[in-house]
């Protein structure tokens, strides 16, 4: 299995459960925690193209 | 500030103008291509996907749902997440098949029109409550701004606008590869004002309502409290409705149309993979504040339009005409792509297999004028269900209805990218029943109460009632369930299951090597006028050979194949593929005629080389190792040619190419007998014959000069349950071989002659003796009649020495000159006995007694120079080998088709453990200077030249251990019987 579609499995769970990382984190006040996430998210999977277009 | 109805037209036409102006100037090409064509355009067009769903909906699903909107996004970014798996092969199939939508995608994999007429049936049902959201969302606003406002007049008008949009910039043309580059421009366009727009309200309600950071992030504290906040976001609900919209790019007809129709480029999707996540990230990341400040600020519109009423309660209108002219883009977006992708899928499965077009007129004028008209269809459908909604249904409860219906989709999309094992009858029956149990669950309901309400629920049904995700999970699981049980006890086709080797993306596409009916490019337009009349016949035919690049002369079967396809492809793209296929098979046919169906090697061959990059781990390895070997087999200092059985040529490496002068690509994919003349009498020649190996000249291209060459043939190793498959040929360039093998005859001749040399002198010394004597007698004799005598007698000296040179001088030149090989009938006993007679020569003559024990009566085809150095060398090696007085005998009998010489001496033999090396060249076993270890080597190559064979036994006289048997076997020359009258 290739590192990028590693990479892509890796980041599967949490893009599934965003909406609730609210919850766990235990305060609304941080409302923005799931973009944050997200944004995390976004570059790994920039990450994994890369890898994937240098194969 | 009021806002007038007047005046909230004039703005929307202004706005709808100005994306007409867009679409125009970028199709004219006055904008500047590298911004046209730039990347991020068609980035930006994707962003059609956040309609007027997403624009206003998402706040109102944040209102019930809290972060559950974010699936209306984040669903898409999954997909995207893994479009190598998902995307790309359909991207790598609509492009290959010219499969223009999922109903296209469809019908190619399951085969069926049914399939195709059942799937566009199911698009137009659950997107038809999609696109009256849209126009629901523009009168909404309207009448929120000004109450005045008569909405369904105003929407007729607004529907009317988006029509002629639609036909301008999405029905200009009919083409298979029809692209929409101002209609591209336009949509990027919408979907950046909309981000902007909706990125600034988010920005205005931050910063407005709440005025600082820690205002906004005490109020999410507030909107946990219970007058804001209705229930938690169930797990249930979640994944609901992340299935619903991680199938969006698949299911939805506007989104299939931007990802696998309007790029060819794979980079596009590519990029789109990463970068598309971003923007949704942007349009999802405003929504939490804006419904705060509409909860803030206590309004009492509709959450779903608190964007709107934010700007009203601020009192400022320009952010109300950025939010109201926001929401006019998303909803004309998606109206206009959808109308036009659905038009396309409904003339290809609800018009066209049902009904045939004149092809005596212009179809593609036809072609295009239909899809207007159903353009036009589409978009009034849309405004008729918006009239029988009566606009009280929210946008959530629309959109909602209208994932789960397109969700049943699913199924079928995922048996044809990972399951072989799915049918027509399956598909059929599982969609049916899914859409049966969305359709009464939740469409009929839903209009059953629109019809019975007076007023707008406020976020009523779907999301109230909470049985979306139930119906949801239900339906799909029904769907699926029906799906796999229905093809599992059902029998799956033949044409069903070599579809699936294209689509499931664990198998690679492996066409069948049948020769078709057709011929060639013209027996393919005659053929195909009968249904599509001449000129689109001509046309299509000209168009896919340019495809190709194939010339209009084409012959070879393979390209006559590859040709067919293009022409189904194409003609898929025109009418949908239940139309091309069924129209194809019938007018270009294959051959069926029992013949067993083989792998099209070439073509599975080129698929593979398209699929390496994507493959890994062990997949990759062996792939790699493939390659290897095909590279090695291509570089291969020999000429190889594989030959299918039917004489089609699988396989012509490069120096086959050099050494024939018929390029790769001109002898790949033909016949034999399509090759040139010398070419094919020659390999067909060896095909027929017996012999796995033989030597032939062949002229040279230019005409000047031979070249020999050696040919091998291997029959195809047998595959279990398969017949052979054919024949490998190679082919050995040996005229160097030869050339330098003819210079060692000559040497080795120069050789003979120098060993015969003092016996030649001996031979010669002894008549001019005579001829010294018989001159001096001349001069004291005086009778004429005595003079008379002695001149004869000279003369008959003088011809012996004549004839000793003639001898000497022919076995010398023997085999020299152009190296032509002059074969002509001889007696086998004369070429024996002038070896003998030229080894008598030699001093040692007297050693050995030769007998020549050859029947008169034998005749062979042969150069009789050659042959009779075999001869010389076999009886020198024999003398060589004798002891003094001995006798070597050359016997000779005629056995069926052959003469049979042995040569048998009685010297000291050879060693057996040389024997096996005697007829390698420079192999001697005699004294350095003595023998150059050429003799036996040239013996046989001149046997073989004869095509005869040599054979050597020693010890011959097994009791005494002694003597040598060589054995000869040459092809006897018969004449033909006379014909008695």
């Amino acid at each position: 299995m290739s590192l990028s579609l590693l990479l892509k499995l890796f980041i599967l769970p949490f893009y599934l459960l965003l909406p609730f990382s609210l919850d766990g984190s235990g305060t609304v006040q941080l409302w923005y925690l799931p973009f944050l996430i997200w944004t995390g998210l976004i570059a790994v999977n920039a990450l994994a193209e890369y890898l994937r277009s240098r194969r | 500030m009021g806002f007038s109805w007047q005046l909230l037209i004039s703005v929307t036409l202004g706005y709808l103008m100005l994306l007409f102006l867009a679409a125009y100037c970028a199709e004219r090409g006055w904008i500047p291509q590298n911004l046209a064509r730039h990347p991020l355009v068609y980035l930006l067009a994707l962003g059609v996907y956040c309609s007027a769903f997403a624009y206003y909906g998402s706040v109102g699903l944040a209102y019930h749902l809290g972060y559950g909107y974010l699936a209306l996004y984040l669903g898409l970014a999954i997909a995207l997440v893994f479009s190598a798996i998902i995307l790309r092969p359909i991207h790598d199939l609509s492009r290959s098949y010219q499969l223009a939508s999922l109903a296209d995608l469809f019908a190619f994999r399951y085969r069926s029109r049914w399939v195709g007429f059942l799937t566009t049936l199911g698009v137009v049902l659950a997107m038809l409550p999609m696109l009256a959201l849209q126009i629901q969302a523009i009168t909404d606003t309207i009448t929120l701004l000004d109450p005045n406002t008569m909405a369904w007049p105003l929407a007729l008008l607004i529907c009317l606008i988006l029509l002629a949009f639609s036909i301008l910039f999405g029905a200009r043309d009919i083409a298979p590869t029809e692209k929409h580059r101002g209609l591209m421009f336009a949509l990027a366009f919408e979907s950046l004002f909309k981000l902007v727009a909706f990125l600034v309200i988010g920005g205005v309600a931050a910063l407005e309502v709440f005025g600082s950071w820690p205002g906004i992030t005490r109020w999410s504290q507030i909107a946990l409290e219970p007058q804001f906040q209705t229930s938690p976001l169930q797990p249930v609900q979640w994944f609901s409705l992340l299935l619903m919209f991680v199938s969006a790019p698949l299911v939805l007809p506007h989104l299939f149309q931007l990802l696998f129709r309007e790029t060819t480029n794979l980079s596009r999707l590519r990029m789109a993979s990463w970068a598309m996540p971003i923007y949704l990230l942007l349009m999802a990341l405003p929504v939490m504040p804006i419904l705060w400040a509409g909860q803030s600020l206590g309004s009492t519109a509709s959450p779903e339009y608190f964007s709107l009423s934010i700007g009203l309660l601020l009192d400022k209108p320009w952010v109300t005409w950025l939010a109201y002219l926001g929401g006019l883009s998303a909803a004309a977006g998606i109206t206009v792509l959808a109308s036009i992708s659905m038009a396309s899928m409904a003339m290809n499965h609800l018009v066209l297999p049902f009904y045939k077009p004149s092809f005596s007129a212009d179809v593609y004028r036809w072609l295009l004028w239909v899809r207007r008209l159903l353009i036009g269809v589409v978009i009034g459908l849309s405004y008729a269900l918006y009239l029988l909604l009566n606009q009280v249904q929210n946008l959530t409860s629309l959109g909602i209805t209208a994932f789960t219906g397109l969700l049943q989709l699913l199924p079928g999309i995922l048996g044809l990218l990972f399951w072989a094992g799915a049918n027509r009858q399956g598909f059929v029956s599982g969609l049916t029943l899914g859409l049966l149990v969305w359709a009464a669950s939740l469409a009929v309901p839903m209009l059953a109460e629109s019809l019975s309400l007076g007023t707008q629920l406020r976020m009523g049904f779907a999301l109230e009632a909470d049985h979306w995700s139930l119906t949801t999970l239900v339906s799909l699981g029904i769907n699926t369930l029906t799906f796999v049980l229905v093809s599992l006890l059902t029998r799956t086709s033949k044409e069903e299951k070599d579809a699936a080797q294209t689509c499931v993306i664990t198998s690679v596409d492996r066409r069948h090597r049948l020769p078709l009916k057709a011929r060639n490019v013209t027996e393919f337009i005659e053929t195909l006028s009968r249904p599509l009349g001449r000129i689109m016949a001509e046309r299509e035919v000209k168009r896919a050979l340019k495809t190709l690049g194939f010339p209009l002369g084409e012959y070879r079967p393979y390209a006559l194949r590859r040709l067919r396809d293009t022409i189904e492809a194409n003609l898929s793209g025109l009418m949908g593929p239940s139309v091309a296929q069924a129209l194809v098979a019938r007018y270009l046919p294959y051959e069926q005629g029992g013949r067993a169906e083989r792998d099209d090697i070439y073509f599975f061959e080129q698929r593979l080389d398209g699929y390496h990059h994507q493959l890994t781990g062990m997949a990759a390895e062996l792939d790699r190792l493939r390659r290897h070997h095909r590279e090695t087999l291509y570089n291969l200092p020999i000429g190889v040619c594989s030959l299918a059985s039917d004489g089609e040529i699988l396989l012509w490496n490069r120096v086959m190419a050099d050494m024939t002068g018929i390029s790769e690509a001109e002898a790949i994919g033909a016949r034999l007998d399509s090759l040139p003349a010398n070419w094919y009498d020659l390999l067909d020649s060896f095909l027929k014959g017996q012999s796995n190996k033989l030597t032939v000249e062949q002229p040279n291209a230019d005409g000047r000069g031979k070249r020999w060459f050696s040919l091998h043939r291997s029959a195809q190793m047998q595959r279990r349950d398969e017949p052979l498959e054919g024949t490998v040929i190679l082919l050995e360039d040996e005229t160097e071989h030869k050339l330098l093998e003819s210079e060692l005859v000559h040497s080795e001749r120069l050789a003979s002659i120098g060993r015969l040399a003092a016996g030649v002198a001996h031979e010669i010394g002894n008549p001019i003796t005579g001829i010294d004597c018989l001159a001096q007698d001349l001069k004291y004799v005086t009778d004429p009649a005595e003079q008379q005598v002695i001149a004869d007698q000279i003369r008959e000296q003088a011809g012996r020495v004549t004839k000793i040179v003639r001898s000497l001088v022919n076995f010398a030149h023997a085999g020299q000159g152009d190296g032509k090989a002059d074969h002509q009938p001889y007696p086998l006993r004369q070429v024996v006995q002038d070896a003998i007679d030229l080894l008598s020569l030699s001093r040692d003559a007297q050693r050995v007694i030769f007998v020549n024990e050859v029947a008169d009566d034998l005749t062979v085809l042969c150069e009789a120079q050659r042959l009779s150095q075999v001869f010389i060398n076999l009886l020198g090696n024999a003398r060589d080998a004798s002891p003094d007085g001995e006798v070597i005998r050359v016997r000779a009998e005629a056995e069926v088709e052959s003469a049979v010489v042995e040569v048998i001496d009685r010297g000291t033999g050879i060693a057996a453990e040389v024997v096996d090396h005697i007829f390698d060249p420079f192999f001697t076993t005699k004294e350095v200077g003595k023998g150059t270890g050429l003799g036996l080597f040239l013996a046989y190559t001149i046997v073989e030249e004869h095509y005869g064979h040599m054979a050597v036994d020693s010890p011959a006289f097994a009791a005494e251990g002694i003597g040598t048997r060589f054995t000869i076997r040459l092809p006897l020359h018969r004449l033909l019987p006379q014909v008695t009258p």
